[in-house]
């Protein structure tokens, strides 16, 4: 593209030569023009301050900008990077707590019903007992009161029988043999 | 009147003193005068950025700030690490080139960069500053660089004064491509301009409509020229770059 300006300058200045270069010379070439020297050592000297005040002062302050913004978005970073660190260990702290939490109340709840089931057991242990006892005693009950019962028998079956005899026979039996005979039933 | 814009398509060039009569005596000229502007613009850029010095830059803050690191960029990728001693030179030299170039666009604005002597003075400054860095750096055996390394003894002979011939003819062609493009392009612009008064004064209502040629051809021609006016400054600036990098590294 370069090439192209200077060939189509060059090739305008080659077909009107009479235009462009009527003056028949370049005020660039006039180097017998005192100004043309005299520029360059006035830009020698504009540039040199342009330079001082470019190293001194202007590039390093916006350096100092540009390096204070970078390190102000790596701070930045880090920050947001330790925040989400804590973020995690919270809710990894969190879940811990959680699943504590559930392992205790599963516990406490298994302890509760063991609880429960030793005092069902102590209360029906203890209320077999009870009844045992009272089946005991009632039993004991029924046997003196079957024994009184069987205690009884023996008069009341010698007077039926000394009664029957004497309905029967008419005449009183002996006691002795009524005792001796209901004895050999009874036995 | 005609004749008279069409025969001066090199007047643009001439060196006038600026400043009346002070400028005058001193030998300030006209080209002094848009150095002098450009230094001034350049300087007022960073005392406008460094103003708010904003955590999230503004518009005057953001261009200084790209500049900065479009040249950092370039000094730290060319040179490498040692480039940091010459980035304010650098960045000085690509602002001021770039500044004269666009300000040298402006109608009855002066483009310094048109002149030979201005870039001759900068090219050949660079040109010693490179050679002087290589010295400083190397010593004597920075004429090491005139013999490439991995070339056969008998090619030698013929490659030393090649090496030494491309490299007095750095500060040449560094000058004489930034001269020759922005003096064509504004020769150009001026050739067509004053084309069109020719063909208006000439052909009457014919040449007005015949001069939309060459107004179009100018408009298309401005776009080239800012494009010409970034890029020139920008290779100098790489150039210079590539020049210390050889200063320094020896290829």
């Amino acid at each position: 593209m370069r090439r192209t300006t200077i060939a189509l300058a060059s090739l305008t200045l080659g077909v009107m030569p009479s235009v462009a270069m009527a003056d028949g010379k370049m005020p660039q070439m006039d180097f017998s023009n005192p100004l043309t020297g005299a520029q360059v050592v006035w830009m020698a000297i504009i540039m040199l301050i342009l330079y001082f005040l470019m190293a001194r002062w202007a590039l390093p302050q916006i350096g100092g900008v540009i390096e204070r913004r970078q390190s102000h978005i790596a701070a930045d970073l880090d920050t947001a990077r330790q925040a989400k660190a804590r973020a995690e260990h919270a809710v990894a702290e969190l879940n811990l707590a959680i699943r504590n939490a559930r392992e205790a109340s599963q516990s406490a709840i298994a302890e509760a019903v063991h609880a429960a089931k030793e005092r069902a057991r102590a209360q029906s242990v203890e209320l077999n007992d009870r009844l045992d006892a009272q089946i005991a005693k009632a039993e004991a009950e029924i046997n003196v009161a079957r024994q009184q019962a069987v205690a009884a028998l023996p008069p009341v079956a010698r007077d039926v029988t000394a009664s029957l005899l004497l309905r029967l026979t008419g005449e009183p039996a002996d006691p002795a043999r009524i005792d001796r005979t209901l004895a050999s039933l009874s036995a | 009147m005609a004749q008279e814009s069409a025969i001066n398509a090199l007047g643009q060039f001439q060196l006038t003193t600026g400043f009346g009569p002070v400028g005058r005596l001193v030998e300030f000229t006209n080209s002094n005068e848009m150095m002098l502007l450009a230094a001034a613009i350049i300087t007022m850029m960073f005392a406008t950025a460094l103003r708010h010095r904003a955590m999230v830059p503004g518009r005057m803050q953001g261009l200084a700030e790209m500049s900065y690191e479009f040249v950092h960029q370039m000094v730290d990728d060319t040179i490498g690490h040692e480039g940091r001693q010459f980035f304010p030179f650098v960045f000085t030299l690509f602002a001021f080139i770039l500044v004269g170039n666009v300000l040298g666009l402006f109608p009855y604005f002066f483009a310094f960069t048109s002149h030979i002597a201005v870039t001759g003075a900068l090219a050949i400054f660079v040109f010693l500053l490179s050679t002087v860095v290589g010295f400083w750096y190397h010593g004597i055996g920075f004429l090491k660089f005139f013999s490439p390394p991995g070339v056969p003894g008998w090619l030698l002979p013929l490659l030393i004064p090649i090496e030494i011939v491309s490299f007095l003819s750095r500060p040449i062609s560094l000058s004489v491509r930034l001269f020759a493009n922005i003096t064509a392009g504004h020769v150009m612009w001026e050739v067509f301009a004053g084309f069109m008064i020719m063909l208006v004064t000439s052909l009457g209502a014919v040449g007005v409509v015949a001069a939309i040629i060459p107004l179009g051809l100018n408009i298309a021609l401005s776009a080239l020229e800012f494009l010409v006016a970034f890029l020139q400054a920008y290779v100098f600036a790489v150039l210079t770059c590539l020049y210390l990098h050889d200063a320094i590294h020896l290829h």
